[in-house]
């Protein structure tokens, strides 16, 4: 295989795997496996670019050229082909997880929601691998619109507001802030391309990096940076599959990644001549990822409660990147991949659990390790990641970013980083602990029968991912060094 | 100022204050035959005004021309709209055509 | 023959208005319904033939006409003129059956009426002297009035009588204007404001905006737009008045193509157009964003398409002249899409569009690319106008510029998003009827100009080429 074409068969089979899902929606069983085995071919597709990628090998792919010297292209860079292989392997146990869902609840339009979850993930691959600014830009929006039919799936009106809120925050952030950076770049740079040490880095006044960084961080609100977070919080509401994609594996994290990229191959060096910007947001980021943190303990609906979890998560990771050091942007890469290993393990747990109890509110969850053992085996490791117990991958990640705070000056951000893990604690800790310590509960379940291997397995795969990212922290920094030193 | 440049202000002054009193009729005037009228002293206006800037025949043949076709059309239009409201007044239609509109959906 | 052919192309604009005034004439006596409609849609497709042809020969060799040619032709007119012959084609054609619809005593009337008002239209962008081109604007708004007044429903005829009254005193300004920019600039002809010495700046420009103003005012333009609730709202010709707004925009950007060259009036006219252009962004957005009908939605959605355009053509440079023009395409087939996928729902009201994309594949599929395109989505024409718009703003200076686009932009995610979430999330109603018959004329032109609102986003370097040398050749700075 070579490389070019896996690149494009980790874009094209997600596309594809959409159209296939909805012609052939019947029988179910048929639908189910042609979802399963086309999200198994793009982890395939997607591990094999980083074997690629470790040999030092290229590949690119260009689509059109929409305007004189831009092109939509996509290319195989450390940073994005990672993430991807980790996302795409997690989605392979999502897509396991989501047949078992759907036939467990009765979801209305499976084959919708399928085909919705195929083209979502195939936007998220092409924002990881987007060459491009303008690449980028095209496929963050397109991710948009291919989650939004995800978040109003239900269809009621709180769906359809739900809805209403996640595109007009996603899309018109994109437009008015990321837009005009986007150009801006263009005019100051003359090229949009992504490149090691950063297309910006020589041509930027202060000024102007200030505002354009500005413009970024608040311009790709996939990444929840205050206040354009509101699309993260409303979308609570959609069903547990579509909740995993936009939470775990597809919205957040490549949004995420997206503004590592930006920070990495737009800004690079000239990342240092954007203060006093850089530690405007960094306050910001890292106030309200403890707010966020403590907000989630106030939330009885498991759903909210972990939107808001997964909030400071991802304002963590904004945090990292902001530090304008290799170690924060390292420490960053880190903390979404292994929080997007952790939220789909404890999203795709706390679905199990709504499907085979029909319980969502963190008060129904005492007593229910007793009786789903392996479900919330899965549901304690994912949260001891988050808060970022050793010897979970989350633990890495906080002790890297704690550890570039304190290298770049900026101790305050090591002990906001510090707190929010201990807020995360207290909203995450005391739930898997009383799963299993709690007396098991007696009244009957919505299915008495209990969960399928479908339901069950991914979580339990998911949670090892979560054990198994820590032991590759040390080839994963030296996997990503060529991110911020040019080979 | 010699008595040909007063004449020409003066003319061009009457030509343009029709003009503007034609247009401001025409387009605010709650009886359609007012309306009518006021565009047709707007278009005399602008032909006063033509001549008085000394335009070709042409010209003022092109403006009567455009003048007769709107003068038509909306002698036509006036005996349609009273056909068809019963009367020749713009709120009343306007009110008849605000009570068929779709209402705002309710989300 | 070959002798014959070099003669037509020699008199290339004479022959496509005979043909669109033949085939008008011929669809009018044409006693039967269908005979009609198809002879009126072969002479319109013979004029899209020649128009493309002369554009083809005039932006990439520089083809000359005839020096005897009753008509002219430059930059703006050879580009606009087959987009706006070929925009009547369409529309005579997706409404095939609508106009079969109509009261049999009136289908003919209002085929003729399509062509007459094409070829008025096309007759200004070619005219050699202002006189042309007033008369050429006025008979073709009058013929679009006709169209509007012609329509089933009685609102129509409020509508027609809005245009009628608006038309008229336009009209009237037009004709002061000639008369001003005549006595200062010596001269008649369309180009002699460039060539001659002006007399006296102020009147000149006085000339201008009176000449310009009333056509903003057929563009639809906010805050000049008063006519257009009404009219798009209660007619079925409004693909016809999408046509005369895009025509009105290119004989503008004609008429501002030439002021730019002569100094003494292109910093008024720049400064009118500017104000009427931001104008328009704002109050169109606005507008669109609270509409609750769907036609009239895109009407005000077509405002502030109208005030990017105007503010493009208000740098008066040729990257925004090229802008504009590249914008008014975007237009063309973003409107084409979304109107003709509306007609086959017969109700104008947004909650009739609700489960559309279930209803009528197609029309969903055309409505959302039309939306996207209006949005600035990237890989649609809509987001190469946008893009083209910035970056002749940008050059020139004119930061803010970036905020018109971008106001355009937002509010086109508000009120596209809320069509296509009625068409794909929403269950049809009862009351909702749908349309097939209509839809089934629509189909060909509607999904030409989705494919063409994608095809040239993926793909604009021949559209971009051609948009920037017209614009050279406009401003007389040659291709």
């Amino acid at each position: 295989m070579n490389a070019e074409l896996a690149l494009a068969g980790v874009l094209g089979v997600s596309a594809a795997q959409a159209l296939l899902v909805l012609a052939l929606s019947r029988p179910p069983g048929l639908r189910d496996v042609v979802h399963v085995l086309c999200t198994g071919l793009v982890a395939v597709f997607a591990s094999y670019l980083v074997y690629a990628v470790a040999q030092g090998e290229t590949a690119r792919i260009v689509l059109a050229q929409p305007l004189p010297n831009v092109e939509l292209a996509f290319a195989i860079e450390p940073l994005g082909t990672l993430a991807a292989a980790v996302l795409a392997g997690l989605g392979f146990l999502h897509a396991v997880h989501t047949s078992g869902m759907v036939r467990a609840t009765g979801q209305k339009a499976p084959a919708r929601l399928m085909a919705f979850s195929a083209l979502t993930t195939a936007a998220a691959m092409a924002v990881m691998f987007s060459a491009n600014l303008f690449s980028f830009f095209v496929a963050y929006q397109a991710l948009a619109l291919a989650a939004f039919p995800l978040v109003a799936h239900v269809g009621d009106d709180e769906a359809r507001n739900s809805a209403r809120t996640f595109l007009a925050v996603l899309l018109g952030a994109s437009i008015a802030l990321l837009l005009p950076a986007m150009i801006w770049t263009y005019t100051l740079a003359g090229a949009l391309e992504f490149q090691t040490g950063g297309v910006l880095a020589g041509r930027v006044d202060q000024l102007s990096a200030n505002i354009l960084l500005a413009l970024f961080v608040l311009g790709i609100a996939g990444a929840a940076a205050p206040p354009m977070h509101r699309w993260l919080t409303v979308s609570f509401t959609a069903p547990y599959p579509s909740l995993v994609l936009v939470q775990g594996l597809a919205v957040l994290p490549a949004a995420g990644i997206g503004l590592l990229k930006v920070f990495a191959y737009v800004f690079g060096s000239a990342l240092i001549t954007a203060a006093p910007a850089t530690q405007i947001l960094l306050a910001v980021c890292g106030v309200t990822m403890c707010t966020a943190a403590l907000i989630a303990l106030s939330k009885t609906d498991m759903r909210e409660r972990l939107a808001y979890s997964l909030w400071a998560q991802s304002l963590a990771a904004i945090v990292g990147g902001l530090l304008a050091a290799p170690a924060g942007l390292f420490a960053a890469a880190l903390q979404i991949v292994a929080t997007s290993c952790a939220a789909t393990t404890l999203l795709m747990a706390v679905g199990t659990t709504a499907a085979v109890t029909g319980r969502h509110n963190t008060l129904d969850y005492p007593g229910l390790g007793r009786v789903m053992p392996w479900t919330f085996a899965g549901f304690a490791i994912a949260c001891a990641s988050l808060i970022g117990m050793p010897p979970f991958s989350g633990a890495w990640a906080k002790l890297w970013l704690i550890t570039a705070s304190a290298s770049t000056g900026v101790i305050w951000a090591a002990g906001l980083v510090g707190a929010a893990a201990v807020l995360t604690f207290a909203h995450l800790g005391p739930l898997a602990a009383n799963a299993f310590a709690g007396r098991a509960p007696t009244d009957a379940f919505k299915r008495p029968d209990g969960a399928s291997i479908l339901l069950v397995a991914p979580v339990i795969l998911a949670a090892a991912g979560t054990l198994g990212l820590l032991v590759l922290a040390d080839p994963l920094a030296s996997f990503l060094s060529p991110v911020w030193t040019p080979r | 100022m010699t008595a040909q440049a007063v004449a020409l202000t003066l003319v061009l002054g009457v030509a343009l204050a029709m003009l503007f009193a034609g247009a401001a009729t025409a387009l605010v005037s709650a009886n359609i035959v007012k309306r009518i009228a006021g565009v047709m002293i707007a278009l005399v206006g602008a032909m006063l005004c033509l001549a008085a800037l000394g335009a070709g025949a042409q010209t003022l043949v092109a403006a009567v021309a455009i003048a007769l076709a709107y003068c038509a059309i909306g002698a036509a239009l006036l005996v349609r709209v009273q056909e068809a409201y019963g009367e020749a007044e713009t709120p009343e239609a306007n009110k008849a055509d605000f009570a068929e509109e779709p209402r705002e959906p309710r989300s | 023959m070959s002798l014959y052919l070099d003669l037509a192309r020699a008199h290339a604009p004479a022959v496509i208005l005979g043909m669109l005034l033949v085939g008008a004439a011929l669809a009018l006596v044409t006693p039967n319904g269908r005979a009609s409609w198809t002879l009126a849609l072969a002479a319109a497709i013979a004029a899209v033939a020649m128009a493309a042809d002369l554009s083809w020969r005039f932006l990439t060799s520089g083809a000359a006409l005839a020096p005897d040619a009753l008509l002219t032709v430059d930059g703006v007119s050879a580009f606009a003129a087959p987009l706006i012959a070929a925009l009547a084609a369409f529309v005579i054609m997706a409404e095939g059956a609508a106009l079969r619809e109509r009261v049999a005593r009136t289908q003919p009337y209002a085929v003729a009426l399509h062509l007459a008002g094409a070829a008025s239209w096309i007759g200004a962008l070619f005219a050699q002297d202002l006189v042309g081109l007033v008369v050429g604007v006025n008979v073709g708004w009058l013929a679009l009035t006709g169209l509007v007044a012609t329509a089933p429903e009685r609102g129509a005829l409020n509508g027609a009588l809005r245009m009628l009254t608006a038309g008229g005193a336009a009209a009237a300004f037009m004709l002061a204007g000639i008369g001003l920019i005549t006595y200062a600039a010596g001269g008649g002809a369309v180009n002699a404001a460039a060539s001659a010495m002006i007399s006296s700046p102020q009147m000149a420009t006085l000339g201008f905006v009176l000449l310009l103003a009333p056509l903003m005012l057929m563009a639809g333009a906010a805050p000049l737009h008063a006519w257009m609730g009404a009219a798009y709202g209660r007619s079925d010709a409004t693909l016809a008045l999408t046509m005369g707004a895009l025509a009105s925009l290119a004989v503008i950007a004609r008429l501002a193509a030439v002021a730019a060259t002569a100094p003494a009036v292109a910093e008024g006219v720049s400064v009118v157009l500017v104000s009427v252009g931001i104008a328009s962004v704002l109050i169109g957005s606005v507008q669109a964003i609270g509409a609750v009908n769907v036609r009239r939605l895109i009407a005000y959605a077509g405002a502030a398409q109208a005030g990017c355009v105007l503010v493009a053509i208000a740098l008066e440079s040729p990257a925004g002249l090229a802008a504009a023009l590249v914008q008014v395409f975007a237009w063309g087939a973003g409107a084409f899409a979304l109107f003709a996928g509306i007609a086959a729902s017969r109700d104008a009201a947004l909650t009739a569009l609700d489960g559309l994309g279930r209803r009528a594949p197609f029309a969903g599929v055309a409505i959302t690319v039309g939306a996207l395109s209006f949005m600035g989505a990237p890989l649609t024409i809509g987001f190469l106008g946008r893009w083209r718009l910035i970056e002749a703003g940008v050059g020139a200076g004119w930061w803010w510029a970036t905020g018109a686009a971008i106001v355009t932009s937002l509010a086109a995610v508000f009120y596209g998003g809320r069509l296509i979430e009625r068409i794909y999330f929403r269950r049809a109603t009862e009351a909702a009827a749908f349309d097939l018959d209509v839809w089934r004329w629509a189909r060909v032109p509607v999904l030409a100009a989705a494919i063409a609102a994608i095809a040239c986003g993926l793909a604009p370097s021949l559209l971009l080429d051609l948009a920037t040398r017209a614009s050279m050749l406009a401003l007389g700075l040659g291709a």
